[in-house]
This record gives structure tokens, C-alpha cells and sequence, in this order.
């Protein structure tokens, strides 16, 4: 009657309408658990022989070597070239890096279907939530990752679902694995710098044994051709899988007899050159 | 009097054969401190690097003498110093982000997108700086190979022995060589004199003021000696038909370097053909070494006192193949302690035949030293 | 051994020729000197007798020069290196190699000489020069002296016939001056070797000297023939000469022992006069304290080194010139860059200024502040020059001293007179580059002038002027401080001597006394009329006169 009451209707209209409008952006209905950001991980080995699995980076990682981390990837550096990834997962040994064979980096956009050869580094390429990566290993040739869907790589995080529903066979999935196991797996590492992952058939996924807690270790169907532990030539990774404390003391006597040898070379070096004059 | 490491071989007793009166021809010793270097370039562990190190300076301590130039090896570490100081900066600043153990965190500049792969700033970990380390670590032991060379050998000594037909481009050396420090002496006496004309040092102008009497003063001293090499009897030439030999020889000295280029071009690119390799690059020094003996042919020089080439000369040059072929070997047998892993940052082990390698590098300390400081290295 | 047949030389560029005409023969086993003023064309006739004039440095050559039966118009320098060793002023810029031993070999390398008859002669001019403790000392650590000997040496083991030196002593203080001559008297009497010889100071060589070559220049014809003959109408001759022409001794003396045997009415006549100087000697007291050493101590090197400078105390007033003399390394040229601020003293203290009130330590002081105060002429005065051209150089040395405009170029045409302003300074010679350099320093009117070894390359005439100059300049109230090796310079200008030795003042007083006490520093005046106090010819002279 009064413009007072206009305006209560006025505004319970718009109220109503509002909620009407943000109703769908509100969120997804409760299966829509795709609210949850992840970046998909493809990690194609099979010219090593190693297979071919994928793993899942929740959150936002800030860059391709984070989200191959989150994703339950261990990968090492070559030697003299930080930032340029030559292992992944203990495979290959670094020393089989060149201008042919090499891990190779492919991004795909959020919703697209095409594989985009990478143009920036993984240290410094942040890749936005709902894209995914491949990491092809190549031979002389120029491979491009398989199409998998990311949804078939992310699940909807809420429930880990195990692997399966896969198109392509023998395809192993991770989880991400807390950030404390990747540093662990790390440290156990000893001369060889990969992580102690185990390829052998029986185990997969969380590298160290004793993942805590994602539960599913969905075991996959183990690929009949998949070789065994790749070659390590340095007989210390060989070792620190056994015995990694043995290896450990070991190590420290190395770095205890080098430097002693440098000690004495050093000390008598100068004892001469002050007897005799200074350099 | 012989101080003897508690690890290594105590020589109370050595050969008469490595002990002799005079001192080794420098091709010796570069041979041996080419060889330290070539090992010290295969690997990147810090333990390894600081024994190539501590080895070289050992020798050079053991057997240097009081010459001028047997100062260098102090000097060459401290460009080494400045040289890992200099990587590791770069990496802080502008290196591929490595990730790791935080150690502070710079401030990030970020730049436009076409320059999106080069980062500015940004977190500086301790395995970027391990890195780092390594990689200069490495450059400065190779660099200290050659102040080690450099200081057991007198590199004139080495200009003296190339060969005939190369004989003018080693006294050029030689003359430069000599040239450098009376330059830098120029410039103190040049920069003292403008002050005395009440001028500051600053600025465009105050080089003009220091650069051209040096130059001046450079251009002159060089004339007189040419006048002087020129007197000496510099560039004589036994025949009179010397051209037509020159241009023969040069010729051919010139197609075999050509092969040779060729034939490394060939044997460090893996799809070349396999005749482009190896055989072109022998037939290649072959024939270099057949144009330079010709050229060679045609100076009438002698020698004076050259330095023999013996016993001692192969053994020192041996210890220091010994040391580059165990760096070889190591590197394949055991490639993760030879190159230790920054990423994650691990402890490196001690690849013991490496180690043992150096060792025997070391072993040329123990020649006596000569009688006579100045008499021993001439 | 050399014939000169009508030769004549002219450089690229220029108009006149340097020498022409000349007929010059020099026999075999003497021992010749050339003398002549700068740029008289002495160092071109050297040159033309090695074959550096013309394929070395250019130019046009007329005539015939003939060494040893060789032409030089068809032998180049490198074929005559075993007939002609040629050393050059100075002995540094010539070496090739690192060691005495390897440069001695050097030149027999050159050669073709077979090894062991090398062997053979380096020992051998090795015990000719005297150094064969020294074979292998590293080049530059040899004293300036051993550097000269070296160099001979160097070019005597091809056994060459003739030695040909450009101003050997130069460089020297005399007690090195010494040993290279007496090398060359041993060259000559005991080795037969032909040496011809180039020098401004006349009076260490002259009396060793077969035969003396006079180039007077411009073109006039060249004199030779035994010194006695030439001396009596040279226009440069040492002092004992002039003192036998004036005297009117025939033939006339060449050493200090010849003047002294016949002098001896000449200093009856003289015994019963006074010597005045044509200056007052004693400078007045009252005059102002314009720079004070006191303890000065100056170490170069670590801690322990020996110090260069060892507690040395100096003391000098406007008004006066004063020389500071000792052997080569005694450390003058230290005392005098303390005195100028460019090495700060390790112990004790330096005050330069207009007088005691207003004195200021030269290192701390700004270098526009600091031309005003001191000024020094270097040892190399190039190193001080470096503009196009003289004129330029000039507004320079105005523009930093804040002179009025044309200061510094009305100094340098009253030293030099004659010379064109658009010259290049490097084109200068020794004495006009020095009078440059001077003018420079002048600019700024400073009361404290430093010279480092000004008569190096100096001939009798440019040391007349420059003794000129510096008269003036005391008289104008400058106090002027020299160092230098010319005991002749020393004798003449100056009222006051220092004589540093191993890094101590080891006596300072009058000049008179000083200079006549020591043999070393006696000039040849007081040593033919010891024991009476006479320095120079001029003294003599006015003496005579008067009396």
C-alpha cells in the first residue's frame, strides 16, 4: 500500500532472482566435486619400457616440477644442468640424456584436446588448475603423449577412485603422496639422487612403502612386459635400496677421506710454500 | 727433505732416474696439468675437485722455484674464487628455479611475456646454489690446472720448443708476453704523471689523458724492438727461392688443419658418417705435421741448450695421462659419484679410482728439488 | 771496415735531408765517437752502418755504405747481424727472452750457429761482461747497468766485427758508466772489434776515444779525425777540453790526468783568487721554508722489506736550486714523488707550500690544490704530454692551474724559441719535449719545482738553456730541487747538494763542498784543479779575467 510495502516486495523479488541466478554458481550439486583445482600428470615411459601412468596433482602447483611432485613423481636434474629434468622416477640413468633422447614436456590447456609441445621450462611454467602435463620420453623421434582425459586422471579428489575405466591398458595412477613423504624419499636417496621407487611389478604407486594416507594402493594390472628395476650403474643406488643406512656410513667415510687427503695435500702445500718464501 | 702424506707412497728412495739435475722440459709439465684438468673436467664432486686442487698445489709448492713467474698459482685460485663467486650469483638471480631448501627469497621481477622463460629474482635454494658451486667449483679447478703450469713452467720455455715453421707466431707470443706488464707499468707511471698535472682521473677525457702516452710509449718501445730483433738477425732464410717453399708449406699445413677440424666436426656429431670421423681427423694431423716439418725445413735457427726430452719427462707427463684416464674410466663406472646429484642435494661419495689417479698425479712432487734455484730453471 | 761513400739520407715526409755528402772512413780496431748536437743525424749514421736506414726505417739512401766489404744496399739488417751488433739507448725494449744466458744465445740463434760453439761463446762473453754468477737472473732484475752490458753482450756472441751503441750511458750513473766503458776499452784493445759509438757526455768517453766524428747538422760537411784535432773547434766539448782552449793548451787534453799534468801554472795563477760563482752561493735565511722532510721513511713491498727511504730530513727554501745525487736505487726517485704527494711516507711527515704557515701534506692535498704547490717534471716528461699538439697541451696546463690563457705557451717559446705550436709533442726532440713538460708544470706558478733526470738525451746547448731556465726560475723565487747523475749540471746550477746513499741523506751542504769532496761526484774542473775549490770552466774563466 505504502511505498514501504512496494519496497519490501521490490526487494524480495530481487533477492529471489539473485539467489535463482547465483544458484548454479553457488557450486555444483554434491557430485560436482570438480571444485576441487588439480593438474593432471602424464608420464609416458614405455620407450624405456617402463610403462605408461598418470598421476594427480591436487591444488595448485606452481610449476610443472611442483606438480609432477604433488603427483607422486620423483625426478632428477642432470648434473651440471639444473632445471633440465633426466629422470623421472629413476628412469633413465641421467647419463642417457642427449640431443635425441630426452624427457620431453607437453602441456594441454584446460578443456582442450590438443597437446602443446612446452615453450618454458618446467621450473618456471605454472600451469593453471585443470590443464594437464606429459612427460614423453623420446628417442630420436618425436613422440606425442597419449589422449587422456583429464577427468579420467582426476578423479573427483573426494573419493580416490582406484584405476581402472581406462581405455589404455597398463596405466598406472598415483596419488599425491604429502609433501613430508616426497622430501623423505629424497633424503633416502643416496649418490644416485632418484627416489628409491620401486618398478618392480608388484608395487606401485607411492614410492615409499610406507605411505601413510591414501588407502587405495589400486593395484594395477601389471604389465607382462615391464622389465624390472631400470639398469642403475652406480652400485651405491643399488645398495641404498637394500641397506640405505649401511650406505650412508659409507658415504661419510668417502667424504671423511677426501677431505682428509685435501687436508694434507693443503696443509703441506702451504707449510712448503711458507718455508719457502709464499706463493 | 721429502714430507710424506700418512696415505700416500713414502719415497725415502727415489730413482736416480727421477732425480736428476736440471729441470724437466715445460711440455712435462703442461702435459701433466693438461691431464689434472681433463680429469677435473669430467666430474663435478666437490671432494674430487678440492683434491685436483690441493694435488696441484702440492706439486707446484714441491717444485717451483724462485723465478718470477712461479708466483702464478696464488693468483690463479683467487680468480678462481672470484669465478665461483660470480656463478653463484647468477644462479641466485637468474638461474632456473630449482626447488629445495629455501635459503632467502629475493624479490621477483616479473617480465613481460615474451621473455617469459628467463626468471628475475625469486627464491634462491640451497640446491640452486649447490649447484652453483659445483659447476664453478669445476671452472676454477680447471683454471688453477693451468696457474699450476704455469707456475712450475716457464711458458717462454714452451715457445722455445714449438717448431721451426711456427717459429715467428711463438715469438710474437713471446713478445706479448712480455709486453703485458711493461703496458700496466706504463699506466701507473702515465696515471701518477696526471696527477702531478693537477688532473682528476674521471670520466671519458681522463682515459684519453692516460690511454695515449701509453700507446704512444707502447708504439715506440715496439719499434725499437723490431729495430733490435731486426739487427739480431731476426727472419733470415737460408735459400733465396723462400717464397715458393712458404706458400708449399703453408699450403699444405693449411689442408691439414682443415682435415683436421673436419674430422673432430665428425667425431663429436653422431650422424656424420663414420669415414668423416676418425680417419679424417688423422689424415688431417698427419698432413699438418708434414706442412709444418716443411716449413720448417727452410729456417736456418738452432737451438740453444733445448731442453731433452727423457725418462723424467715421459714419467711426469705419464701420472698426469694416469689421472685423466681414471677420471675416464671413473666416469663410467661409478657417473653418480663423479657427478653428485644437487637436486635433491645428497653427500657425494669418493669414487676411489678417481681418487687413486690423483694420487699418482701427485707423485711428481717428489723429484729432489734442483741444486741451484736460479741455475735449475733456466 | 767502414766507407761511407757520399751517402746521403733523406726520411719520407721531410724536405731536408738529414746527412748528405758524407765521406767518413773508420779503420778497422778503433774506437769511434760521434758527436754532434740533437737531431744533427748522428743516430741516422749509426743506423746507416747497421742497414736499418733505409729497410727498416724508410727513406731514400743515396751513396754507397760498405761494412766489412758488404753493401748495405744489398744486405738488409738480419744479414748483416754477424758482421754489425747494434744496441740501441735503451737496452730493455731491445731483449727478446727472459734470462741473461738465453739473450746472449739469442742472437747466435738467429743465426744458425751450431749448439756447441754456442756454448762455448755465451761462456765466453760471460766472462768478458763479468756476469757469470748472473746467467740465469731473470732480465729485469738486473740493475740498469748489468741491463746495458747485457745487451752488449748479447749482440758480441755472433763475434760481429763492428759494434755500433746508441748513447750507452745515458741512462747510467757514472759508477755504471764506468764499467761500460771500460767493457768497450776491453772490446776494442783486447778483441779487436770496431766500435763506433754515439754520446752527449762528452766527457766520460772522449778520452777513450781513437777517433771522433763531428756531425754539426743542417747539412754541413761532417769532420773526423783524432780527438785532439776535432775537440779544438768543436762546438760540443766536455770540460776539460774547454778548459785547455781557454787555457791554450795544444794538443789539447782529453782526460782529467792529461789536464792535470799540465795545469799546474794554471793553478799557481789561480791558487791566489777566490772562486765566485757568477750567483750569490749562500742563499738568504730569511728566505721561505717551501718544503720540509722530516724523518720521511718509505717501504715498498711487505713490512720487512728493506725501506727505500730510511728517515730522511730535507729542508728548502724559495730561491734556491738544489741537487740530489746518489747511485742508481739510492732512492732520489722516491724523496722526490713523496715530495710531490704520489706515495704517502711510511713514517714521518712532508709539508710543501708557499711558506711553514701554509704548508699542507702534498698526499692529502687535491690535485688542482696540488699544482699549485709543487710541481714535477717525471723522469719520461712523455708521460705528462698527451694532446695533438703543442698549443693544445698549452690551453690544457692553462685551463688546470686556472692561469690566465697563453701562460704555459709563453713559458715554452721562451725556453724553445722557434718551434710551431701545431707540432706533435712526440715529435719533439729530448730538449724541446722536456721544455714542454716544464711549461707545463709551470702553468701553475707553483713555488716548489721537481725534476727527475732532466739532462737524459740532452745535448751541451739544451743544457745551457736549461740551466738558464732554472737560474731564472730561482731567481723568481722558485726553489728548484734536481735529481740527477750529471755531476756537470750539478757543479754549474746548483747552490746546495744532497747526496742520498741507501736510502740516507749521507751529506747536504754547499755544493762547492760537497761536489769537491767526493771523487764520484767531482766534476772534471775540481778534479784537474784539486785541491782547489773550482767547479766549472766559466769560474775559471771569470777568475782569469778578473785577476
Amino acid at each position: 500500500m505504502s511505498r514501504h510495502r512496494t519496497g519490501r516486495r521490490l526487494a524480495a523479488a530481487l533477492a529471489a532472482a539473485a539467489l535463482a541466478g547465483l544458484g548454479p554458481l553457488a557450486g555444483p550439486a554434491a557430485p560436482a566435486a570438480a571444485t576441487e583445482p588439480c593438474v593432471g600428470v602424464v608420464v609416458d615411459a614405455r620407450l624405456l619400457g617402463a610403462g605408461l601412468s598418470t598421476g594427480c596433482a591436487t591444488g595448485d602447483p606452481d610449476s610443472g616440477l611442483e606438480a609432477l611432485t604433488k603427483a607422486g613423481y620423483g625426478y632428477a636434474f642432470v648434473p651440471r644442468q639444473p632445471g633440465q629434468v633426466c629422470q623421472i622416477d629413476g628412469v633413465p640413468a641421467c647419463s642417457d640424456t642427449s640431443t635425441d633422447t630426452y624427457w620431453s614436456y607437453w602441456w594441454r590447456a584446460k578443456g582442450s584436446s590438443r597437446w602443446v609441445y612446452a615453450t618454458e621450462g618446467a621450473a618456471t611454467h605454472d600451469p593453471a588448475p585443470g590443464a594437464t602435463e606429459a612427460w614423453v620420453w623420446q628417442d630420436g623421434g618425436r613422440r606425442e603423449p597419449p589422449d587422456i582425459a583429464l577427468r579420467q586422471i582426476c578423479p573427483q579428489v573426494a573419493e580416490p577412485r582406484p584405476t581402472s575405466t581406462t581405455s589404455i591398458p597398463d596405466r598406472t595412477t598415483r596419488q599425491a603422496p604429502s609433501p613430508e613423504q616426497s622430501s623423505s624419499k629424497s633424503a633416502e636417496g643416496s649418490a644416485s639422487g632418484r627416489t628409491s621407487s620401486s618398478r618392480s611389478p608388484e608395487t606401485t604407486v607411492t614410492p615409499t612403502p610406507t605411505s601413510t594416507s591414501t588407502t587405495t594402493i589400486p593395484s594395477v594390472s601389471s604389465p607382462p612386459a615391464e622389465n624390472s628395476a631400470p639398469a642403475t650403474p652406480s652400485q651405491s643406488a643399488v645398495a641404498s635400496q637394500a641397506a640405505a643406512d649401511d650406505d650412508g656410513a659409507l658415504t661419510w667415510a668417502g667424504v671423511a677421506l677426501g677431505g682428509g687427503l685435501i687436508a694434507v695435500f693443503g696443509g703441506a702445500a702451504l707449510a712448503r710454500t711458507r718455508r719457502g718464501g709464499g706463493p | 727433505m721429502t714430507v710424506t702424506a700418512p696415505r700416500a707412497k713414502s719415497t725415502p728412495s727415489v730413482p736416480a732416474a727421477l732425480r736428476p739435475l736440471r729441470s724437466l722440459h715445460p711440455g712435462a709439465w703442461w702435459l701433466w696439468a693438461t691431464g689434472l684438468a681433463a680429469a677435473a673436467s669430467r666430474t663435478t664432486n666437490p671432494l674430487l675437485l678440492g683434491l685436483v686442487l690441493a694435488v696441484a698445489g702440492w706439486v707446484v709448492a714441491a717444485r717451483r722455484t724462485q723465478a718470477p713467474w712461479s708466483r702464478a698459482y696464488g693468483f690463479y685460485l683467487r680468480m678462481g674464487i672470484a669465478v665461483v663467486a660470480i656463478r653463484v650469483v647468477f644462479a641466485a638471480l637468474f638461474g632456473a628455479p630449482v626447488p629445495g631448501h629455501v635459503l632467502v627469497t629475493l624479490p621477483e621481477v616479473t617480465l613481460p611475456d615474451w621473455a617469459a622463460g628467463v626468471r628475475l629474482g625469486g627464491e634462491v635454494t640451497l640446491e640452486g646454489v649447490a649447484g652453483a658451486v659445483y659447476a664453478g667449483l669445476q671452472l676454477a679447478t680447471m683454471l688453477a690446472c693451468v696457474g699450476a703450469a704455469n707456475a712450475l713452467a716457464n711458458p717462454r720455455r714452451l715457445l722455445r720448443a714449438v717448431p721451426g715453421a711456427l717459429y715467428e707466431v711463438g715469438v710474437a707470443v713471446v713478445v706479448a708476453l712480455s709486453f703485458t706488464p711493461q703496458l700496466l707499468e706504463g699506466v701507473t707511471r702515465v696515471r701518477a704523471a696526471r696527477r702531478l698535472r693537477g688532473r682528476r682521473h674521471t670520466g671519458l677525457r681522463g682515459l684519453r689523458g692516460v690511454a695515449m702516452p701509453v700507446l704512444e710509449g707502447a708504439l715506440e718501445r715496439s719499434v725499437e724492438l723490431a729495430a733490435a730483433m731486426d739487427a739480431r738477425g731476426f727472419g733470415r732464410t737460408a735459400t733465396s727461392d723462400a717464397h715458393v717453399h712458404r706458400a708449399g708449406s703453408g699450403a699444405v699445413t693449411l689442408a691439414g688443419l682443415l682435415g683436421v677440424c673436419a674430422g673432430l666436426y665428425g667425431l663429436l656429431d653422431a650422424q656424420s658418417p663414420v669415414a668423416l670421423g676418425l680417419p679424417l681427423l688423422t689424415l688431417g694431423a698427419a698432413t699438418a705435421t708434414v706442412g709444418l716439418w716443411l716449413g720448417g725445413r727452410r729456417s736456418t735457427r738452432s737451438r740453444y741448450r733445448p731442453d731433452p726430452w727423457g725418462l723424467p719427462e715421459w714419467l711426469v707427463s705419464a701420472c698426469g695421462v694416469t689421472a685423466a684416464a681414471t677420471a675416464v674410466v671413473a666416469s663410467t663406472v661409478s657417473p653418480d659419484a663423479m657427478n653428485p646429484s644437487t637436486s635433491p642435494l645428497v653427500v657425494p661419495t669418493l669414487p676411489l679410482l678417481a681418487v687413486a689417479g690423483l694420487l699418482v698425479a701427485a707423485l711428481p712432487a717428489w723429484r729432489a728439488p734442483a741444486p741451484d734455484d736460479f741455475g735449475g730453471d733456466r | 771496415m767502414i766507407r761511407f761513400e757520399h751517402v746521403s739520407v733523406r726520411y719520407p715526409g721531410s724536405d731536408h735531408a738529414v746527412l748528405s755528402g758524407l765521406d767518413l772512413e773508420i779503420p778497422e780496431g778503433e774506437l769511434a765517437l760521434v758527436v754532434g748536437r740533437t737531431g744533427s743525424g748522428k743516430s741516422t749514421l749509426l743506423r746507416c752502418v747497421n742497414g736499418l736506414v733505409p729497410h727498416f726505417t724508410g727513406g731514400l739512401l743515396t751513396g754507397r755504405v760498405t761494412v766489412d766489404g758488404r753493401d748495405t744496399r744489398d744486405h738488409r739488417p738480419r744479414d748483416l747481424a754477424d758482421v754489425v751488433g747494434w744496441v740501441g739507448q735503451d737496452p730493455l725494449a731491445g731483449f727478446v727472452t727472459d734470462t741473461v744466458e738465453e739473450e746472449l744465445a739469442y742472437g747466435m740463434e738467429s743465426i744458425g750457429v751450431a749448439p756447441d760453439v754456442m756454448r762455448r761463446r755465451v761462456e765466453e762473453v760471460l766472462d768478458v761482461l763479468g756476469m757469470a754468477g748472473e746467467r740465469a737472473r731473470p732480465l729485469t732484475t738486473l740493475s740498469a747497468g748489468q741491463q746495458q752490458r747485457v745487451a752488449i753482450g748479447s749482440v758480441l756472441t755472433p763475434h760481429p766485427r763492428v759494434l755500433v751503441l746508441d748513447e750507452p750511458t745515458s741512462a747510467l750513473d757514472p759508477g755504471a758508466a764506468e764499467e761500460v766503458l771500460a767493457l768497450l776499452q776491453r772490446l776494442v784493445h783486447d778483441l779487436g772489434v770496431t766500435v763506433l759509438v754515439a754520446e752527449h757526455r762528452l766527457e766520460r768517453v772522449v778520452q777513450y776515444a781513437d777517433r771522433v766524428v763531428l756531425v754539426p747538422g743542417g747539412g754541413a760537411p761532417v769532420l773526423s779525425g783524432p780527438p785532439a784535432e776535432v775537440m779544438r773547434t768543436a762546438p760540443v766539448a766536455p770540460p776539460v777540453v774547454e778548459l785547455g782552449r781557454l787555457a791554450g793548451w795544444s794538443p789539447l787534453p782529453l782526460s782529467v790526468r792529461d789536464a792535470r799534468r799540465r795545469s799546474r801554472d794554471l793553478s799557481e795563477r789561480l791558487s791566489a783568487v777566490r772562486p765566485t760563482h757568477p750567483r750569490p752561493d749562500v742563499v738568504p735565511l730569511a728566505a721561505p721554508v717551501v718544503a720540509t722532510a722530516s724523518g720521511v721513511v718509505v717501504r715498498y713491498g711487505a713490512p720487512a722489506a728493506r725501506p727505500a727511504l730510511r728517515g730522511v730530513d730535507l729542508e728548502l727554501r724559495a730561491g734556491e736550486v738544489v741537487a740530489l745525487m746518489g747511485r742508481n736505487g739510492a732512492g732520489k726517485s722516491t724523496l722526490l714523488s713523496a715530495l710531490v704527494g704520489l706515495r704517502r711516507p711510511d713514517g714521518g711527515t712532508i709539508r710543501v707550500g708557499p711558506d711553514a704557515a701554509d704548508a699542507a701534506d702534498p698526499h692529502a692535498l687535491a690535485a688542482a690544490d696540488l699544482v699549485r704547490r709543487v710541481g714535477m717534471v717525471p723522469q719520461e716528461p712523455g708521460d705528462l704530454l698527451y694532446a695533438d699538439s703543442v698549443a693544445e697541451e698549452c690551453r690544457a696546463a692553462d685551463g688546470d692551474a686556472d692561469a690566465s690563457p697563453g701562460t704555459a705557451l709563453a713559458v715554452f717559446a721562451d725556453l724553445v724559441p722557434g718551434v710551431d705550436p701545431a707540432t706533435h709533442p712526440r715529435d719533439l726532440s729530448e730538449g724541446q719535449r722536456l721544455a714542454l713538460a716544464l711549461a707545463v708544470v709551470l702553468a701553475g706558478r707553483p713555488p716548489l719545482v721537481l725534476l727527475d733526470e732532466p739532462t737524459r738525451g740532452l745535448d751541451y746547448p739544451g743544457k745551457e738553456r736549461l740551466v738558464g731556465v732554472l737560474r731564472r726560475l730561482a731567481a723568481a723565487g722558485h726553489a728548484v730541487l734536481l735529481a740527477t747523475h750529471d755531476v756537470e749540471l750539478a757543479a754549474t746550477l746548483t747552490d746546495r747538494t744532497v747526496v742520498l746513499a741507501d736510502g740516507e741523506v749521507v751529506s747536504d751542504g754547499p755544493s762547492r763542498e760537497v761536489v769537491v769532496a767526493s771523487p764520484a761526484f767531482a766534476p772534471q774542473v775540481a778534479k784537474v784543479l784539486a785541491p782547489q775549490p773550482w767547479l766549472t770552466v766559466a769560474e775559471v774563466a771569470h777568475a782569469l779575467r778578473a785577476g
